[in-house]
């Protein structure tokens, strides 16, 4: 019997990033609105299972998210469930803590969103459930909430709701942390968390669990995303994952070792996609395809990265039947030339190479080379794009590259004319 | 490293070919291919062996290419040698030919200065092509120092270009002031969807402000919704009234007309029907029964009459199946009559035959000649290889007949052949046309040479006329000694400096004087009204005052003569003590102004002494102004004393030295002039030799030539007699190439002809045998055997025929008989009366009765069952007719009479009660449905009571009122269905996010443009640093070598090479004149240009192997557009450079073959030719 779902991180109408569309883009209707045909795919889903609750545990919105249309678009669907006598419980997390529009929306009557001051305990007699939660007042909560939670309820399924870090999850900041061992000596039978987008059971016994986000949005939050059903069995409570998203993000490594063409890299990374999206049941995808390896072409490909990506771009179009964005190429190769032999050598390349040695190891190697960028910058200020000066190794490597295909190509292009 | 040997052991088109490279220690290596020798693929295979065949297939047309191979000895630094091989593998590619093992790639990297296959190439491989490109890239770069360095050190001839793709690269990106840069579009883009999104987003304000008006809304609608309840409630009553009032008439006429029709049965509808339907069908079934009975009567009469004879149609197969077999019968003894007769005719033909074969054959004899299939093929066999022998035999006889009479032909046309003279004229004129030919178009070069002299000589003549300062020859211009422009810069710089400096003290005595006079000025003015003495003035006073003392005391106490320099201090005389009183007074009275204008006697003293000061300023001044004039005027003296050896007053140095400019502008023309006339002699001087050359060769060859003929008339002369002497000579050894060819065919045919006879004998032998074993001659012709074979084979096919047939016969006759004594049995059993002659008609008889009661039989069958049926038939009436009459006496009892006839009476009066009934229900329920649950009478009698006009009339008001709500209702419905959209709209999809993806994919694209663009930029500023920076360290030594190498490939038209500065201050390099002038890479020609790029490739290569150990170096017909004095110029640098390393040079001109001999005549170079 299904008690409830669990779901957590939905992000309402929060933009997918880095899309950027081109001829050979797919339709952007497939992307429009990912976020809220996954949110539909989850009250589908509490309808069709018959779930008597729905609990969202945090960041139900972005907290800079100013489109009024999101939080009637939810209410919509809250009063659809409220129509099959669902219950929805939320609370609020580190996101949509400060969405003001949240704050002045009026939900209807089946949705409680649990006050911020304090903890507070919902019974739901007929369901013979407690449930306790308690939303974020504000965006950086960093005392441990789960410690003021209220004694369970005797007789009664108690669940604990909270949007918090678990000590231990990395890549997630650390709000309202707790620890694990904290949540299951409160006694409840149930803890719904929320802010980690993976999923996860923290643990068996009690259930502790992170449904993870129900739409990844951006290259991070790769794989399955959905929710959790939880169903009463003989022996206790389970957990099933069930995915809803509608658009699955997805890295990809292409090894184009001894690859010597643009088209053999393409190629390539044809068949190895081929083979990663046979299983996504006609999902769009968003790619990040990151090409690696030691080949012949690996200084082509930096210098002609818009080739490369175009080429890319439409292979995956013709693999994909037009259902995949590719969000972002990465030429991570290496060259198959042994530049460190070359640098040893007494010639004008060897001399370049071992002053490229030494800038790499200069502090400021942007100021050495009177490389100024201050007339970008000024132009990119307030675009969120920036001068990347952090990882300036990186940058050094790949225009030293450029720089010497660049001179190969001209020589050879040169002699052949 | 050295290569002593490149082992080309299957490359291209060569196998096993060994170019050996030993000898000296270094030195020049010439590897001479003409087109299509190889020479370009052995360039392939020496790179192949050091650095791997790779993907190349083009190769490995002769070869396989998993055969492909070249080798080489290598001689390392320290003296050790290797021995390598390379092979077309995907591993192991390189194996040391002396373990026999695969060594790695980085042993030889290690002796190649580990530059890699490219580095290596542009490094160590010069081409005419890279030089070609090298010096474009030097000039694109102004002649830039470090560029030039660079380019010319590691071969990398593109760089300029490759800098500019780059800046190109980069501007397309982002240019600060660009608009269409790709960085300044995305940056706008992603402002503009900011805002979009901005926009799209739907406020909160907004949309409570809508919510309030949807409120609105609905409350008016639930206001009218009430009012036009109440109003249609009221309408309502009123109109039931209204229409019940008809209805409670009707009632009171229904009742009324009940009571008329009194009681009656109330029948069923369909009564009548019934009744009707129930009447005819007693009278139908009492019809039908009398008919059935009459039918019976008639079948049971027929019946009586109808007999069958049941044992012949109990019989009836049996009697059927011989009838059956009758017809076979018959025609089977046709064919046994027709069989007999075959037997005896095939038993005649054999006997025929064998009679024909061999008188008194019996067929018994026959059969002991009988061959097996084996035997057959034998004698097939021989007999075809007898024939094909017999063939081979004539045709070598034909075969040999033809070739003899051809070698006879053939002989006789050899001897009319007549034997040249002199066998080796066509050798010297083949010489003498080659060497004609090398010159090229050389009437067209001399015309050249001799244009361009005249055109230089009036040039010359006209800058001469125009030169100014001087007049006289130009061979006496050219002889002057100009001081150098070094010089001239100098004097320029002393004289500019003397001229600057005595400017400088000019402004400096009037900056002086103005300020002496100022001084003076003020000075006069402040004194022109009092007297403003000075403190030295008070001192002077003083002085004299005391002195004016001392000669009153000396004057009163001793007597003597007061001091004269006091008395002469004062104008007019008196005595000495009126003086000392005034000099008292005086002194006294400056005293006193001292103390009383302090002030102003301060400024004058102040005053007084600048002036003083300025006054020895002026004068400094005017003495340092006096010296530099003094210098200057020697400064021009020497100046023009340097120019008066040659008879020119001087202008001033700048002039000077574009006078001067403009004199070596003459002498270099003059020098252009003078060698063009040298070429054209040159040039002259080879076509008049090779003219000469030719016509003797002509004479030699007996080719007739006219004496006067130019170069090009003997060349086209002689190379027509050439052609006809080898045409003479190729039809010549053509002929006896084909006689040799036809005596070998000869031998071989008679060879031939013995191994046929040879083969017929051991044939004869094998016929022999098998002939005799048929009884016929060992002669015997094999078309004879054939066909005694064949006619036996015929007999004893005409044997097994017969045969065959008597068995055919046999079989008839045994199943006749049995077919006979079945027939009479059946006939006897069934009808014993039948007879005839043969069993057939028996059996058709007997069929013919069993068909007959078959007939009868059937007819009996059909109608016992007609009887059958119809008397069931006529039960079945009976019991219907029972049924109907019971029926109607129901009807009679439902209609309450005993007489059917009265029914119909009954009928209309129940039909009449139940119509009345019906219309009054009716209008009981209309008006029960109008008084909507009040008692049915009690509502009639109120509405009896209501004026039917008064109801219209109301209900006419309340309507009118409705419809005006109604309306009113549509307006307040349409305005909240509109609100209520808009409401929902902001609810559903929202442009904002799918703007927002798009922004953000903006965002993702120009930050990938941005990193894009730094590298860009970073890699051209890594590229400019490392070449200032490889300028810095390499400057001097490849300098000072190139410098050197460019010396000698000039002839020393220039002295060397220096680095300098251009007019922005950049450092550019320059050659050096023998004169000192420096000219600049644009200034240059272009063939002096290929000449320095080829210098610096030299001084680069040197500085190289200096300081790297030796190297070697392949040069790819780099001289191709140099003439061959300069080609020598370019060797002898070559040859010297070849002194510290080796160099492959390959080429595929001949003639630079000699140029090489002659220029290096102590060291010459070691040709291997392709």
């Amino acid at each position: 019997m299904t008690l409830f779902v669990h779901a957590a991180d939905i992000h309402l109408d929060s933009p997918l990033k880095g899309l950027y569309q081109d001829e050979s883009a797919p339709d952007p209707e497939e992307i429009r609105g990912a976020a809220r045909a996954a949110f539909d795919k989850l009250v589908d889903l509490v309808l069709s299972e018959g779930a008597p609750l729905l609990i969202i545990a945090g960041d139900l919105y972005d907290g800079d998210w100013k489109d009024f249309s999101t939080g009637l678009y939810f209410a919509s669907r809250m009063r659809k469930l409220a129509e099959e006598g669902v219950r929805v419980a939320v609370v609020r997390g580190n996101h949509d803590a400060e969405n003001k529009m949240t704050k002045s929306l009026v939900m209807p009557e089946n949705v409680r969103i649990f006050p911020s001051r304090k903890p507070e305990t919902w019974i739901l007699e007929h369901l013979n459930m407690a449930l306790h939660g308690q939303s974020y007042p504000r965006r950086d909560v960093t005392e441990n909430l789960a410690l003021d939670y209220p004694e369970p309820v005797p007789g009664m399924l108690n669940i604990g709701i909270l949007h918090c870090l678990i000590s231990g999850a990395e890549g997630h900041l650390p709000y309202a942390p707790c620890t694990s061992d904290q949540l299951a000596a409160k006694g409840y039978d149930y803890w719904a968390l929320g802010h980690v987008h993976e999923p996860a059971v923290v643990r068996k016994t009690p259930l502790i669990v992170y449904p993870g986000c129900i739409q990844g949005r951006h290259i991070r939050e790769t794989g399955d995303k959905g929710c959790a059903l939880v169903e009463r069995e003989e022996d206790g409570l389970s957990v099933e994952f069930v995915p809803l998203d509608v658009l699955r993000w997805m890295a990809l490594e292409t090894d184009a070792s001894g690859a010597d063409s643009v088209d053999r890299v393409v190629s390539i990374f044809g068949d190895v996609f081929e083979e990663r999206i046979a299983n996504l049941d006609g999902r769009v995808c968003c790619v990040r395809v990151r090409i690696t390896g030691c080949c012949p072409v690996h200084g082509r490909l930096l210098a002609d990265p818009d080739t490369v990506v175009a080429n890319i771009k439409a292979m995956a179009a013709e693999v994909s039947g037009g259902r995949a964005w590719i969000e972002k190429v990465e030429i991570r190769t290496a060259p198959e030339i042994d530049l460190a032999q070359l640098a040893e050598s007494d010639t004008p390349q060897g001399e370049l190479l071992r002053y490229m040695d030494e800038i790499e190891s200069c502090e400021n190697p942007f100021e050495l080379l009177n490389a100024d960028f201050s007339s970008l910058k000024a132009k990119l200020a307030g675009t969120d794009v920036s001068v990347p000066e952090d990882d300036a190794a990186q940058l050094l490597r790949d225009a030293r590259d450029i720089l010497l295909t660049m001179l190969a190509d001209m020589e050879s292009r040169e002699e052949r004319s | 490293m050295k290569i002593e040997a490149l082992k080309l052991i299957a490359f291209g088109p060569f196998t096993d070919r060994i170019l050996d490279f030993s000898g000296e220690r270094f030195g020049l290596q010439v590897l001479f291919g003409p087109n299509e020798a190889g020479k370009t693929t052995a360039l392939r295979a020496l790179t192949g062996l050091l650095y791997g065949f790779g993907h190349i297939v083009g190769d490995a047309w002769k070869h396989q290419p998993r055969d492909l191979a070249v080798g080489g000895v290598f001689v390392l630094s320290d003296g050790r040698t290797l021995n390598l091989t390379r092979f077309k593998r995907r591993k192991n590619d390189l194996i040391d030919d002396d373990t026999g093992e695969p060594v790695g790639q980085a042993l030889l990297d290690e002796h190649l200065g580990r530059m890699g296959r490219e580095a290596f190439t542009h490094a160590f491989g010069v081409s005419h092509e890279s030089l070609r490109l090298g010096v474009e890239s030097v000039l694109a770069a102004g002649g830039d120092l470090g560029h030039a360095l660079f380019a010319a050190t590691s071969g990398l001839n593109t760089l300029k270009l490759a800098m500019a793709r780059l800046d190109e690269k980069m501007a397309e990106l982002f240019t600060p002031r660009s608009r269409k840069a790709l960085l300044t579009t995305g940056i706008a883009e992603i402002k503009r969807l900011r805002k979009e999104q901005k926009d799209a987003s739907s406020s909160h304000i907004q949309w409570l402000k809508m919510k309030k008006q949807v409120d609105r809304l609905q409350q008016s609608e639930k206001t009218n919704e009430i009012e036009l309840e109440e109003l249609s409630a009221r309408i309502g009553s009123l109109s039931r009234h209204r229409d019940a009032v008809k209805h409670v008439a009707a009632r009171a006429r229904l009742e009324k007309e009940l009571d008329r029709i009194g009681p009656a049965p109330r029948l069923r509808e369909n009564f009548r029907q019934e009744r009707v339907e129930t009447r005819m069908g007693v009278e139908q079934a009492a019809q039908t029964e009398k008919h059935l009975k009459r039918d019976l009567g008639e079948i049971d009469k027929r019946l009586e009459n109808l007999s069958v004879d049941e044992r012949i149609v109990n019989d009836g197969k049996r009697v059927e199946a011989l009838a059956g077999e009758a017809n076979v019968h018959a025609k089977a003894r046709a064919d046994a009559k027709s069989l007999r007769a075959r037997i005896h005719q095939q038993q005649d033909s054999a006997k025929d035959a064998l009679e024909r074969l061999r008188p008194g054959l019996t067929s018994e004899d026959a059969e002991k000649l009988r061959l097996s299939r084996p035997e057959q093929s034998r004698i097939q066999r021989l007999a075809s290889a007898g024939v094909k022998l017999e063939e081979s035999r004539i045709s070598a006889e034909k075969a040999l007949k033809s070739a003899a009479a051809n070698l006879e032909k053939l002989q006789g046309r050899l001897d009319a052949f007549e034997k040249p003279e002199r066998p080796e004229s066509a050798e010297i004129l083949e010489d003498a046309v080659f060497r004609a030919s090398e010159l090229g178009k050389i009437e067209a070069q001399l015309e050249k040479f001799e244009n361009e002299t005249l055109l230089l000589r009036g040039r010359i003549d006209a800058d001469l006329a125009a030169l100014g300062l001087w007049k006289g020859e130009l061979s006496v211009l050219e002889r002057l000694a100009i001081p150098t422009d070094e010089t001239m810069r100098e004097y320029g710089k002393r004289i500019e400096n003397v001229e600057r400096k005595l400017d400088d003290v000019r402004r400096e005595l009037k900056k002086e004087e103005k300020k002496r006079a100022d001084s003076q000025r003020r000075f006069d003015r402040m004194t022109r009204s009092r007297e403003l003495p000075s403190l030295k003035d008070l001192h002077t006073h003083r002085t004299l005052r005391d002195k004016g003392w001392l000669s009153i005391r000396a004057a009163w106490l001793h007597g003597e003569e007061p001091d004269p320099e006091f008395m002469e201090a004062f104008a007019s005389d008196g005595h000495l003590a009126d003086l000392y009183e005034k000099s008292v007074e005086r002194a006294d009275r400056t005293s006193d102004i001292l103390r009383q204008e302090a002030e102003a006697v301060a400024q004058a003293d102040n005053l007084r002494e600048e002036i003083r000061e300025i006054d020895v300023e002026l004068l400094a001044g005017k003495i340092r102004r006096d010296d530099l004039r003094g210098k200057r005027d020697k400064l021009w003296d020497q100046w023009r004393k340097l120019w008066s050896p040659i008879g020119v007053d001087p202008l001033p140095p700048a002039e000077m030295l574009e006078w001067s400019g403009r004199t070596k502008e003459l002498k270099r023309k003059a020098e252009a002039f003078r060698k063009n006339e040298a070429e054209a002699g040159v040039v002259r001087k080879s076509m008049a030799a090779a003219a000469s050359e030719l016509m003797s060769a002509l004479l030699a060859a007996n080719a007739k030539a006219p004496e006067n003929a130019g170069f090009s008339t003997l060349l086209s002369l002689a190379r027509r007699a050439l052609a006809k002497l080898e045409k003479a000579d190729r039809d010549r050894r053509n002929l006896e190439g084909s006689i040799s060819a036809l005596q070998a065919e000869i031998d071989g045919h008679r060879e031939r002809s013995a191994e046929i006879e040879l083969e017929i004998g051991r044939w004869k032998e094998q016929w022999a045998a098998v002939v005799l074993r048929l009884g016929l001659e060992a002669d015997a012709g094999h078309e004879d055997v054939l066909e005694f074979v064949l006619a036996l084979e015929d007999v004893f096919r005409i044997l097994e025929k017969a045969k065959d047939y008597q068995v055919r016969h046999d079989a008839i006759s045994s199943d006749y008989e049995k077919y006979r004594a079945k027939v009479r049995e059946a006939a006897d059993e069934l009808a014993p009366e039948l007879s005839a002659p043969d069993p057939e008609t028996v059996a058709l008889k007997l069929n013919a009765r069993l068909k007959k009661e078959q007939e009868r039989l059937k007819e009996r069958k059909t109608l016992e069952l007609d009887k059958r049926k119809k008397a069931a038939e006529l039960a079945k009436i009976q019991e219907n007719k029972a049924a109907l009459e019971e029926r109607m006496r129901l009807l009679c009892l439902e209609g309450k009479t005993d007489d059917p006839e009265a029914l119909p009476e009954v009928e209309k009066r129940s039909a009449d009660r139940i119509r009345v009934e019906r219309d009054l229900a009716k209008v009981d329920e209309r008006l029960e449905e109008l008084s909507v649950g009040e008692d049915l009478d009690a509502f009639a009698e109120r509405v009896k009571s209501c004026d039917p006009d008064e109801l219209s009339a109301g209900i006419e008001v309340l309507v009118s009122k409705r419809k005006q709500l109604e309306q009113e209702r549509k307006r307040i419905v349409a305005e909240l269905a509109l609100a209520g959209k808009e409401l929902n709209a902001i609810g559903e999809e929202s442009d904002a996010s799918m703007i927002a993806v798009k922004a953000e994919g903006q965002i993702a694209k120009t930050q990938a443009d941005v990193e894009r663009y730094v590298k860009l930029r970073l890699g051209s500023a890594i590229l400019a640093k490392a070449m200032e920076r490889y300028r810095q360290t390499h400057q001097s030594p490849v300098l000072e070598a190139a410098g050197g190498y460019f010396k000698t490939i000039t002839r020393n038209a220039f002295e060397g090479l220096r680095a300098d500065y251009d007019e922005k201050g950049n450092p550019v390099i320059k050659a050096v004149r023998p004169d000192g002038a420096l000219l600049e890479i644009a200034e240059l020609s272009d063939g002096s240009r290929d000449q320095l790029f080829l210098a610096l490739r030299f001084g680069g290569l040197f500085n190289y192997v200096k300081n790297n150990g030796p190297m070697p170096l392949v040069v790819d017909d780099v001289l191709v557009h140099f003439d061959d004095e300069r080609s020598a110029a370019a060797l002898q640098a070559m040859a010297d450079l070849a002194r510290n390393t080796q160099i492959v040079f390959f080429t595929h001109h001949r003639h630079l073959i000699d140029v090489m001999k002659k220029a290096l005549p102590d060291s010459p170079p070691n040709v291997q030719y392709l």
